[in-house]
């Protein structure tokens, strides 16, 4: 294997993202194995490196002397083709072993569009796509991360979610397996019973018949077994002070997206944003201390030599210890050329105080989220930012010498009316004008405001998850109309692709019945449908039209709220008639209170947590 | 979870004596298997972490956006292995060589490690030439493979060759100082000394394509993997640089 595949690496563009031998993995001694787990990303190297999920269960698997977990990634094209001439298989990272070979093979469902990349990959590796084909030789294909509260699309192929953080699931699953074949009892169907039987958070998808009404909807999920669970629950971390952390990183040679320390600060958001399934399936906020987090990027640090460190968490300005923690950073970064920097942020939250810890910070462009033009829509969305506060966060960073202001926006958001749309642009040209009306402004340039705004797609697990998208011609009449808003050369505008959302759209909110659109779509030949020059929408519709599968029927209907919903087999702690009243709260443009001021009983308190922030656990 | 332990970064960097003025100290490392497909470029920007990590205590830029000095010598491409790349350090307080090298090879793998580290004499524009060995291997390779290749090299050979002016058509024999074939069943080694540095450089891949690309070899060759590795290199008046 390795003399082939070293000839092959001569042949293809950037070969060290094959390569492997990178400081820092994790290398055992497969006679001590009882489990191999081959973790996979279903996009490139360089994306799959940058997240910072698999490193947390690369470790929490790999803290166990018995397992071994590799990491997988998908090749590039040019590499796929050679594999091909030369009869490669998909191998792991680590030991350049075929990933069919392993026991496990999960795969981090990050974003739908990687959804071909998966059966991409199962066949790269050579094992039948469907969990049905594949008897006991094959490993079990194990799907995870945030698209997994609605694995529906991509049931077919998998033998088991995990719902919620995996780091202890992960772990008791591949325990069961060797348990079951030490004691001389395992096959896979008896496997996947008692995995689905015993640990909370598993779905085992093949044990549950799915029904459906005469006009498509689902009728019931029935359980093959009395003693499976009828919900799965979502699994916690509850203390993320004592969760597993590593404190080393794989240091990838190349170049990769996210190449810094990323120090996760805490669980969750406090705010609810009606249109983000990230702020509902991820409740209850679960901070660390600012001690735990300080001593933890300073292992790191020592550990990995990066020059920046990215602290990492949803709405990191809500982060309570904020201030003692920059300052805890700051006593040590300075002397060691380290800087921090931090995500997208509130703009009702950026200070000047705030500004100055990260103004070692080398760019010089902020990006603030106002998602929403008007006042009334940001209501709707319970984004709970006023202009005002725009305007403040802006000026902040003019007075501080900056002169590029990145705004994200979205469109089609429900009940938005051609004003909403026009105050988009208007909203980035009193950005200008706030830059002209500064007095300590760099005059030395000029100022540049981008505006990027992306199509809504309705998401499971929202307020919003009832909504209709737009339809493509009318998502396309709306991008057009934002443009044509735009006269002045110092605002960018930028929009995403209307085709690729609506794909988006359909297998976010899909059911079952889209696994054979996606076997087709793998025959095919899809693959990197997250990147703009593989994704083909005619080639997507014809698939659909194959298969019969109506796009309109998951992307442009409204979903009633009395109908079962796919994703309804899954608890996410958030009770759905908290999410109903949400949703008629955004008819009324009324706005609810953040978790900190107010608890509004969505209902993830019951699944406990340390430091969550919710003011009926106080 | 944390151990009782709390660390205080770079303190170990800290406590040894500041210079007088910083000093250069070359590293000599090797760079092989997995790793020969690391590019220049991305060890370079690599490079730098496994510093800070080894605590070594490098002289920093002074500008606004401070950086560590450090110079690779010749590149190596893509592909190619090597026992004999180098690279200059610029330190700034007081460390005994010995350190250097134990310190780094703390935070390197067994593919790239570092052999030595000494104060250089030399700089690294007076390279010239560098030394490889070229292994090919074939089933259908035999004894008599190695005096095919050596009357093939014994002629011009003319190819597109790319340099910074753009490609051209060039006689890489001109590149070769000098090349030495041996075959047995199966395998085909060539030993070659080819220009290298910044003024004259030959890519070893030339020598494998212009063997590959010969009529006279292609029953022999086909189905060929190969592996090249950088031995050492000399100045301009052939004697071994360090």
């Amino acid at each position: 294997m390795n003399e082939k595949l070293n000839a092959i690496l001569k042949q293809v563009s950037k070969p060290g993202r094959y390569s492997g031998g990178e400081y820092g993995q994790i290398i055992k001694d497969k006679s001590k194995i009882k489990a191999r787990f081959a973790f996979a990303f279903p996009d490139t190297y360089e994306i799959g490196m940058s997240n910072l999920g698999i490193r947390i269960l690369y470790e929490c698997l790999n803290r166990q002397d018995d397992i071994w977990c590799e990491r997988v990634y998908n090749p590039w094209v040019d590499m796929q083709e050679k594999m091909k001439e030369n009869n490669l298989l998909l191998w792991a990272h680590e030991s350049k072993d075929n990933v069919r070979d392993f026991d496990f093979l999960g795969f981090t469902l990050q974003y739908e569009m990687s959804y071909t990349n998966v059966l991409n990959m199962l066949d790269l590796a050579g094992m039948p796509l469907r969990a049905s084909e594949r008897g006991e030789e094959f490993p079990i294909v194990i799907g995870g991360g945030p698209c997994a509260y609605n694995p529906e699309p991509v049931a077919d192929f998998f033998d088991i979610f995990n719902i919620g953080e995996g780091e202890s699931m992960l772990v008791d699953i591949v325990r069961l397996y060797i348990q079951m074949k030490e004691e001389g009892r395992y096959t896979k169907a008896d496997f996947l019973h008692e995995a689905a039987r015993t640990i909370r958070g598993v779905y085992v998808p093949s044990l549950y018949d799915v029904e459906y009404n005469e006009d498509g909807t689902i009728k019931a999920y029935v359980p093959k077994y009395d003693d499976i669970p009828t919900k799965i629950s979502k699994r916690i971390v509850e203390d993320m002070d004592k969760s597993i952390f590593p404190d080393y990183a794989i240091m990838p040679y190349t170049e990769v997206v996210h190449d810094r320390i990323m120090l996760e600060v805490f669980r969750g958001c406090i705010r609810g944003c009606r249109f983000c399934q990230a702020g509902i399936v991820y409740r209850p906020v679960r901070e660390k201390s600012p001690d735990v987090l300080n001593e933890q990027a300073k292992c790191i640090f020592e550990n990995t030599g990066y020059e920046e460190i990215s602290l990492s968490s949803l709405s990191i300005s809500d982060y309570t210890g904020l201030p003692e923690l920059t300052d805890k950073l700051l006593e040590w970064t300075k002397d060691n050329m380290v800087s921090f920097s931090l995500p997208s942020l509130r703009v009702d939250s950026f200070t000047k105080e705030l500004m100055d810890k990260v103004a070692s910070v080398r760019s010089s462009s902020l990006t603030f989220t106002p998602e929403a033009g008007s006042q009334r829509l940001r209501d709707v969305i319970n984004k709970n930012v006023r202009e005002d506060d725009l305007m403040r966060a802006v000026n902040v960073a003019f007075d501080a010498g900056k002169t590029l202001v990145k705004l994200y926006f979205m469109q089609g958001l429900p009940t938005e009316t051609e004003e909403d749309l026009a105050a988009i642009p208007a909203l980035a040209k009193s950005v200008i004008e706030a830059f002209y009306a500064n007095p300590n402004r760099n005059r030395a340039k000029q100022p540049q405001v981008t505006f990027s705004v992306s199509p809504f797609i309705p998401k499971p697990f929202t307020p919003f998850q009832w909504e209709p998208q737009d339809s493509l011609d009318v998502i396309k009449q709306k991008q057009e109309f934002v443009g044509q808003c735009v006269n002045d050369r110092k605002i960018k505008y930028q929009h995403h692709d209307a085709e690729t959302c609506r794909i988006e759209a359909v297998l976010a909110r899909g059911d079952r019945r889209l696994c054979n659109a996606l076997e087709l779509a793998c025959r095919e030949g899809f693959k990197f449908d997250a990147w703009s020059e593989f994704f083909d929408y005619d080639k997507w519709i014809h698939v659909f039209e194959e298969t019969g599968v109506n796009p309109d029927f998951y992307a442009n209907r409204r979903y009633s709220f009395d109908e079962v919903l796919p994703w309804d087999i899954i608890d996410c702690g958030v009770d759905k008639s908290f999410l109903i009243r949400e949703c008629k709260n955004a008819y009324a443009a009324e706005t609810t209170p953040n978790c900190r001021e107010k608890c509004s009983g969505c209902g993830a308190n019951k699944l406990g947590g340390e430091r969550t922030c919710c003011p009926k656990r106080k | 979870m944390l151990s009782e332990k709390k660390i205080t970064p770079g303190e170990k960097k800290l406590a040894l004596p500041l210079l007088d003025n910083p000093i250069t100290v070359r590293i000599k490392f090797c760079k092989t298997g997995n790793l020969q497909f690391v590019s220049h470029l991305d060890l370079q920007r690599t490079f730098h972490r496994v510093l800070v990590r080894a605590n070594i205590p490098m002289w920093y830029t002074k500008g606004f956006n401070p950086h560590a000095k450090l110079v690779f010598g010749l590149p190596l491409s893509v592909g190619t292995e090597s026992t004999c790349e180098m690279a200059d350090l610029k330190i700034e307080r007081k460390i005994e060589l010995e350190d250097i090298v134990k310190q780094l090879n703390e935070q390197l793998t067994d593919e790239m490690y570092v052999l030595d580290a000494y104060y250089p004499t030399t700089k690294f524009a007076d390279i010239a030439y560098a030394d490889y060995t070229i292994k090919i291997n074939s089933t259908k390779i035999n004894a008599d493979t190695a005096l095919k290749a050596t009357s093939i090299f014994a002629l011009p050979i003319f190819m597109k060759k790319k340099s910074k002016s753009g490609e051209k058509e060039v006689d890489i024999t001109e590149y070769i100082k000098k090349i030495q074939f041996e075959s047995c069943d199966g395998q085909l080694t060539a030993r070659a000394i080819l220009s290298a540095g910044s003024q004259e450089n030959l890519n070893p891949e030339y020598v494998v394509s212009a063997l590959r690309c010969c009529e006279e070899l292609s029953d022999e060759l086909n189905g060929m993997t190969y592996t090249i590795m950088r031995n050492k290199v000399y100045d301009g008046f052939m004697v071994e640089f360090k």
